[in-house]
């Protein structure tokens, strides 16, 4: 049995909802949908996990806060004791307060980038990494319903996309 | 769906305000100054939670924003505290500032007597008597106005539909927010910066505008989940209380934020008169002072930071409950150690006694005017939107 991929064109964002919605209940895996700008609600209707960028942007901003705790002791603690308003030198704890600005600085920069990296990889888009696209129409103003069927699925597939309002039906 | 304020509610109210009024009389015959420090920090307590709700109204009508007119009701309610809290708090400032709160109410401004005070005289020509208690009964009065006007127009709009009383409204929110700007810096500065005459911070406007917030979206928290417990707000989901528990993650963090602001700077510069504020409280009230970090920033940045914890119900309700703890231990640092004069202040009977007594007093001020009308807006522009809300 051979695989198929389809490609289910919309041009309107109201219908690519409803569509997707009438794919689900009839049991067909969306693989995915691609927009010119994000659709309101398609998330839901489409069944996209909530995103666990957020999960790592506080695990880096720990990761930040830690580096920069590090650096800030060694710096002004134990290398070069440093005299911050004249509060007691050598002690970390007591000259905090002083360091505060930075540790937040540190893990706001380390989330950053790291979520930035972090979403570049999972999503592979880099430098020399070809396009995923299928269609570069849907970067104006086309909506694309990607399936990826058994032989056996596809007419039943293609009759629920044209019911409910896809423009074209392409085999790729 | 109708709330209706029952004989056993108003008994917990009146049980109370009798537990107050015990802990008040208590707290006179033991020491004047530690009562009626108490009796400020009690009302300005739920005035804050009443001040808050006007401007969260008020945001929302100006910014149009639907996801608040399902709980629109509460914010109302609590406003109407303003007319009662606000008579009390001119007392509190006048009366009792004068008998106990505030020294700079004795400081003659001419040089030689005994109770002149170069630094006090400097600032005579703001911190004077009559000056001091005519803002007060403006800020009260124009504040109280403003939130009967609001209810009055919510409940007309109720009756009559349209939208003739939505943008009478949104006029009520440009003057109420405008005047707010203003005077909730000099308010903050009057009533409670000036207890410590000699010290001075600019931030000190922001800072207790912030907490001010935080305990009003606690307590709107707080009464939702308390109603939704009993079947009522049946649409209000997770998603409303997703947007609530934001405000709270959001407006802790700015607290926080200006805490931290404002004792860095302080800390770093190190001038005599400045750090006089802090060390006097780190001293003398250190667990207190560095406790409620705890409650006020670690809690809710941790519990609340992921997008479930703000969704889930059980998490809220244990947030707002430790930031009312909180920000109660922040506001009785801000005024008992310049009140008393004192180290030895602590929160003892005396002072939970008096804050259940003005509880009490809110509560049935507040189930009160919340029986009077429907707990869902019966006519709003934005009832549609708020109701289909998701995120």
């Amino acid at each position: 049995m051979s695989h198929k991929t389809i490609h289910g064109i919309y041009d309107d964002d109201a219908l690519l909802i409803n569509g997707v919605k009438e794919l689900r209940s009839a049991g067909i895996e969306i693989a995915e949908v691609f927009c010119p700008y994000p659709v309101h609600g398609l998330d839901k209707a489409f069944g996209l996990k909530h995103t666990r960028l957020a999960i790592c942007a506080f695990i880096y901003a720990l990761c930040g806060v830690s580096l920069g705790a590090f650096m800030m002791w060694y710096m002004n603690i134990m290398d070069w004791p440093m005299n911050i308003g004249g509060k007691p030198s050598f002690s970390f704890v007591e000259n905090v307060t002083a360091f505060m600005p930075i540790l937040f600085e540190c893990g706001v920069f380390c989330a950053a980038h790291g979520i930035v990296i972090t979403f570049l990889l999972r999503s592979w888009i880099l430098p020399g990494v070809s396009n995923s696209n299928p269609d570069p129409r849907t970067t104006d103003d086309k909506f694309l319903v990607l399936l990826h069927l058994d032989e056996g699925g596809v007419d039943s597939a293609a009759s629920i996309l044209k019911s409910s309002g896809a423009t074209e039906i392409n085999e790729a | 769906m109708n709330y209706t304020f029952t004989q056993r509610e108003k008994m917990v109210s009146y049980t109370l305000m009798g537990i107050g009024l015990v802990a008040m009389i208590a707290a006179f015959v033991m020491d004047a100054h530690e009562a009626w420090a108490n009796l400020l920090i009690s009302n300005f307590f739920f005035m804050a939670i009443g001040i808050f709700s006007m401007f969260f109204m008020s945001m929302q009508y100006l910014s149009q924003a639907g996801y608040g007119v399902l709980v629109k009701r509460i914010p109302e309610a609590f406003s109407q505290y303003l007319l009662v809290g606000g008579p009390l708090m001119i007392i509190i400032v006048g009366l009792g500032g004068y008998e106990a709160i505030y020294h700079w109410m004795h400081i003659t401004v001419e040089p030689g007597s005994e109770h002149y005070d170069k630094i006090i005289a400097g600032k005579a020509a703001y911190l004077n008597i009559p000056f001091f208690m005519i803002r007060s009964i403006i800020y009260v009065g124009v504040w109280a106005w403003c939130a009967h006007m609001m209810r009055k127009y919510s409940l007309q709009q109720d009756l009559n539909g349209g939208e003739i009383f939505h943008k009478k409204s949104i006029t009520m929110s440009v003057i109420f927010v405008v005047f707010f700007a203003v005077t909730t810096f000099t308010s903050s500065w009057d009533w409670y910066m000036s207890i410590d005459a000699h010290w001075y911070s600019t931030l000190y406007g922001w800072y207790i505008f912030v907490g001010e917030s935080v305990i009003g979206i606690a307590a709107i928290i707080l009464f939702v989940l308390y109603l939704k417990s009993k079947g009522m707000m049946e649409n209000v989901n997770e998603n409303h209380i997703g947007d609530l528990g934001k405000w709270m993650f959001a407006i802790s963090l700015v607290w926080s934020y200006l805490w931290l602001s404002q004792f860095l700077l302080i800390w770093y510069a190190n001038i005599p008169e400045e750090v006089a504020y802090y060390q006097y409280r780190i001293e003398h009230y250190k667990y207190i002072f560095f406790g409620m970090l705890a409650f006020n920033f670690i809690a809710p940045f941790f519990l609340l930071a992921s997008r479930g914890a703000k969704r889930n119900s059980k998490f809220v309700l244990i947030v707002a409950v430790l930031v009312i703890i909180g920000h109660y231990m922040d506001m009785f640092q801000l005024i008992t150690p310049g009140v008393t004069g004192g180290p030895d202040g602590y929160i003892g009977f005396v002072e939970v006694g008096t804050w259940m007594g003005f509880l009490g007093l809110f509560l049935f001020v507040v189930k009160r005017s919340l029986a009077k009308a429907s707990l869902q807006v019966e006519s709003h522009p934005y009832l549609d939107e708020s109701v289909h809300l998701h995120h």
